[in-house]
């Protein structure tokens, strides 16, 4: 679906003004590189005090709490809260599958990626933009302030389902993310997860106390619904990706079965999910994207 | 259940069988469709396969149901028949009852059409039974009171079919004798030939005359016969069977009807009887039947008496619905009420003065040779038959006598000749030769002839009687030995009866046949001749002649239940034989009443009693038929194709069921 996106049509003026008020929060306390907006687990240099230790040689001297030794004769530092960055590294895939749906499926993780990508760089957090097929196809790292917010839309907005169509290879493309990621921080995932391979291998490659993974599995109506796509009758289904075909006559009891199945396979992810420590969501693309990242981020906690 | 062309049906089978599953085995076209992934697919097509065990039935079951109706495509094409006994190469004649007992309605809708249908299987059966080439001959023959052969034998079953379609229906009596005769040669050519024999269905209910006396030679046939009508239960059925009206010989204004009614119920029935006249109803009398019995139909004679000098249609009728309608009413043309005037021209013979005086003559009128010869000859002729009033003391005369005298111009009516000819080209009165014998006999006379009727010349001796010249269309009454003594002669529509000799040469007088004679000659020539009672009707499959005195070209048309005409020649117009009853009308002005309006009766109690006979005797030498109506053969291949249709609409409700959902 070669449509043109606009920034417009990514992120609308009253959706940033909401966005605004949102930032990203990690369920994990994770190491930040440099100084941020956020409250890390070590001890550093914000105005807010957090505890006191014994000065050993070799300490600043300018942090010796002087009125303390003045009253029980023994050195103290005093500590503060650091403050630090949060790394936040958004992947969307971009395989032909997602490619489908109407609105498309691409289009909606774009959407989602967009929203997060701006809350995590209007609060100083390091975002790091990661485009996937059966490996990396394209990515935007370190991305901090909101300065670089249109080199972000622009790079989303290029993303198109490569021509060279491959069937989609998750667990080689989260090898990667975590080689990628030499720093702790968040990862979210946007796919629909339809991947012929093994998947509890790609989340394994994930699960690290280092990062906290977000999976937000897109699908469209058409696909929980698929008599409404036209999916009618005696039909050979080509697959998008590896064109592999299965040749189908619908009825009732087959769609049936297959709704049943797309159950099992959503409840197999979120297991596959849970059991790796991995937050997950499924999210149609007939529900506003707006409301996703608004209401049921929040409540997963990836945004507060 | 036998199959009439199994081999038609296996070489199609053969073919179609294998193509089907051919086809069904061929990959079905299947529109392609991109989806994101085909994983849900596949394991939802798997999922389905492993749980449902009869999943591989289901997948076929269209293909089960596409066999079914092929199967009975096939076992249509086969054509299969309830009845198998088929007579291939075999000629047959199909007779079909078409009188007036077959219009009832026991069988719906009527007995006709119910054979019309028997013989359409009649002749299916005859086709299933024959290939082509292998011709078997049938020939169609409706029969009433005739026998018309409809189709002459052929194997074109179009043809064959038309002319069972073609026959209607009639109120005329079932002459089966007629038809037996017609196919007589055919049979005889089917012996000569020494082949089978002709196969004769005779499609009717029983109602119908058979051959008396000589039957027609059937040993080359093979009678069988196919009853048509309900036998569970008594017809109900009231039929009119005799009817006739009289007037009182003293008292003519009066009238007395009669009829008699039939009832073939097994209950008694209350009817009402209805007597109409010219259209209005003049009695209504509530009648009782007896029911039918061993004996046959339950009768009731019923009477009327009322009076009425002029002329009038009479109209008799019941009131219960039955299952004829043709014989439930009656109808006569009342002649009006007047005396025989009666002329005598010649000697005041006191003999013949006694003897028609004796044949209930009440006014004969006495005129000499000059007298007759002055008057004014338009007055010699009655008025018509409406305006007649009862008795007027010049009103024309109903007969002539001439006794020894010949006019100078035939007498306009009627009239009977002793001893004198009217001048009629060709007819002539010769005296006796002197060489002949003084006294002589007659020879031979006409016995059966409605003026000699009871009359015996046996003894009669006759003095000098001469001899009559004739012409060639006259009717020879009697003869001596010289030559014709009596005669009949018509001239323009006027019956002229001449005899030889003088009666006071004779002593014929003296016998009791002179007065039977007279009073015979009386009734034939003083009553115009159509009926010798006071009414004039028909019944159906006669033929009327209407007098047209004077006309000799043209046509007559007349109206009614169906449409006749007939061409004038010599004064007369003769009438094709009445189909159905009712009342026929012309508006023709030549057409003298009563003509104008002639009634049409059945008046038969064979065709009113409508219980079908089980069975026909034809003539001692030839089989009687049986009731066989199990010979027909019943084809049943639409039934076959109704139930291929259903199967084909449960086929396309299963298969649109898949598709849409």
């Amino acid at each position: 679906m070669a449509e043109t996106t606009t920034t417009h049509d990514l992120l609308t003026p009253e959706f940033i003004q909401q966005l605004d008020r949102l930032d990203v929060l990690s369920r994990k306390i994770l190491w930040g590189r440099l100084q941020g907006e956020r409250r890390s687990k070590k001890r550093g240099q914000s105005v807010e005090f957090a505890d006191y230790r014994p000065y050993t040689v070799g300490d600043d001297l300018r942090r010796i709490d002087w009125n303390l030794f003045a009253r029980l004769d023994k050195l103290f530092l005093r500590l503060f809260m650091e403050e630090e960055d949060l790394s936040v590294t958004i992947a969307i895939d971009i395989t032909a599958s997602m490619d489908y749906g109407d609105p498309p499926k691409l289009l909606y993780a774009k959407r989602l990626a967009a929203a997060l990508g701006y809350i995590g760089l209007a609060h100083y957090n390091r975002v790091n933009l990661l485009a996937f097929t059966d490996r990396v196809a394209d990515q935007l790292p370190s991305l901090r302030g909101r300065r670089p917010i249109p080199r972000m839309l622009e790079f989303l907005q290029r993303q198109q389902p490569p021509q060279s169509q491959a069937a989609g290879n998750l667990a080689q493309v989260c090898k990667h993310i975590a080689l990628l990621q030499r720093q702790p921080g968040i990862v979210v995932l946007i796919s629909d997860f339809f991947d012929k391979g093994d998947l509890a291998q790609a989340l394994r490659y994930l699960a690290s106390d280092r990062l906290d993974v977000y999976a937000i599995q897109v699908l469209s109506p058409q696909e929980v619904d698929p008599a409404r796509g036209g999916i009618i009758g005696d039909l050979r289904l080509r697959d998008v990706e590896d064109h592999d075909t299965a040749e189908v006559s619908i009825s009732p009891a087959l769609l049936k079965r297959y709704q049943a199945n797309l159950q099992a396979y959503c409840q197999h992810v979120r297991e596959m999910c849970l059991k790796r420590g991995v937050a997950y969501l499924v999210s149609q693309t007939s529900v506003p994207p707006e409301s996703v990242v608004l209401t049921y981020l929040r409540q997963r906690g990836l945004l507060g | 259940m036998s199959f009439l062309s199994p081999v038609a049906a296996l070489i199609a089978a053969g073919i179609a069988i294998p193509l089907l599953v051919l086809l069904y085995f061929l990959k079905l076209r299947r529109r392609e469709v991109t989806v994101p992934s085909t994983l849900l697919w596949k394991r939802a097509v798997q999922d389905l396969q492993v749980n449902s065990p009869f999943q591989r039935l289901r997948r076929n079951l269209l293909l089960l149901l596409q066999l079914l109706i092929l199967a009975a495509l096939l076992i249509a094409m086969a054509r299969p028949a309830m009845q198998a006994a088929s007579h291939p190469g075999q000629r047959v004649a199909i007779l079909i009852d078409r009188s007036a007992s077959m219009n009832a309605a026991d069988v719906s809708p009527t007995r006709l059409d119910a054979a019309r249908r028997a013989a359409l299987d009649l002749i299916d059966s005859l086709a299933s039974g024959t290939l082509p080439g292998q011709a078997g001959a049938a020939m169609i023959i409706g029969f009433a009171d005739r026998a018309q052969v409809l189709q002459t034998p052929t194997s074109d079953l179009t043809l064959l079919r038309a002319a069972v379609r073609s026959i209607q229906p009639t109120d005329q009596l079932g002459n089966l004798d007629a038809a037996l005769r017609v196919i007589e040669p055919y049979a005889m050519q089917a012996q000569a030939e020494g082949g089978q024999p002709l196969i004769v269905y005779i499609i009717s209910d029983g109602r119908v005359r058979l051959p008396e006396g000589q039957a027609p030679s059937l040993h080359g046939a093979d009678l069988r016969y196919v009853r048509i009508g309900q036998t569970d239960s008594p017809p109900d059925n009231v039929g009119i069977v005799s009817f006739a009206a009289r007037r009182d010989l003293d008292r003519p204004h009066l009238v007395q009807v009669y009829a008699r009614l039939i009832n073939t119920n097994a209950a008694p029935t209350r009817i009402n009887v209805m007597l109409r006249l010219d259209g209005q109803t003049a009695r209504v009398e509530p009648v009782s039947l007896p029911p039918a019995g061993d004996a046959g139909p339950g009768q009731q004679p019923v009477q009327f008496e009322f009076a009425l000098p002029g002329a009038a249609l009479l109209e008799l009728s019941h009131d219960h619905a039955d299952l004829l309608t043709s014989d439930n009413t009656a109808r006569l043309n009342l002649a009006p009420a007047r005396r025989r005037r009666v002329l005598l021209v010649g000697k005041a013979n006191a003999f013949l003065q006694r003897a028609i005086r004796s044949a209930g003559v009440r006014e004969l009128v006495l005129m000499s040779p000059d007298q007759y010869e002055n008057q004014d000859p338009q007055r010699l002729t009655r008025a018509g038959w409406r305006d007649a009033p009862v008795s007027s003391a010049d009103d024309g005369f109903d007969v002539i006598i001439f006794d020894g005298y010949a006019p100078k111009e035939p007498p306009p009516v009627n009239s009977l000749f002793f001893n004198a000819a009217p001048p009629i080209e060709g007819l002539a009165l010769k005296p006796s030769n002197t060489d002949e014998p003084q006294t002589q006999v007659v020879l031979d006379w006409q016995r059966d002839h409605p003026l000699l009727r009871h009359v015996v010349l046996d003894d009669v001796l006759l003095s000098s009687p001469g001899r009559l010249a004739v012409p060639p269309d006259a009717v020879v009454l009697a003869v001596g030995p010289a030559g014709p003594l009596m005669a009949q002669v018509q001239h323009q529509g006027v019956w002229h009866i001449i005899i030889s000799f003088d009666i006071l040469q004779t002593n014929w007088p003296l016998y009791v046949s002179f007065p039977v004679f007279i009073s015979n000659a009386m009734d034939t020539l003083g009553l115009g001749g159509p009926t010798d009672e006071a009414g004039l009707f028909y019944r159906t499959g006669e033929i009327a002649v209407v007098p047209l005195a004077g006309l000799d070209q043209g046509q007559v048309r007349y109206t009614g239940p169906a449409p006749l005409e007939a061409r004038i020649r010599q004064g007369q117009a003769i009438l094709p034989a009445f189909p159905r009853v009712g009342v026929y009308k012309t508006d023709d002005d030549r057409v003298d009443p009563p003509f104008d309006q002639i009634p049409v009766n059945l008046l038969d109690e064979m065709e009113s009693n409508l219980t079908p006979l089980d069975q026909l005797q034809v003539g001692a030498a030839t089989a009687s038929g049986q009731a066989t109506t199990a010979a027909i053969q019943r084809e049943i291949w639409p039934w076959f194709i109704w139930a291929a249709l259903a199967v084909l609409l449960t086929e396309w409700l299963l298969y649109t069921r898949r598709v849409h959902l």
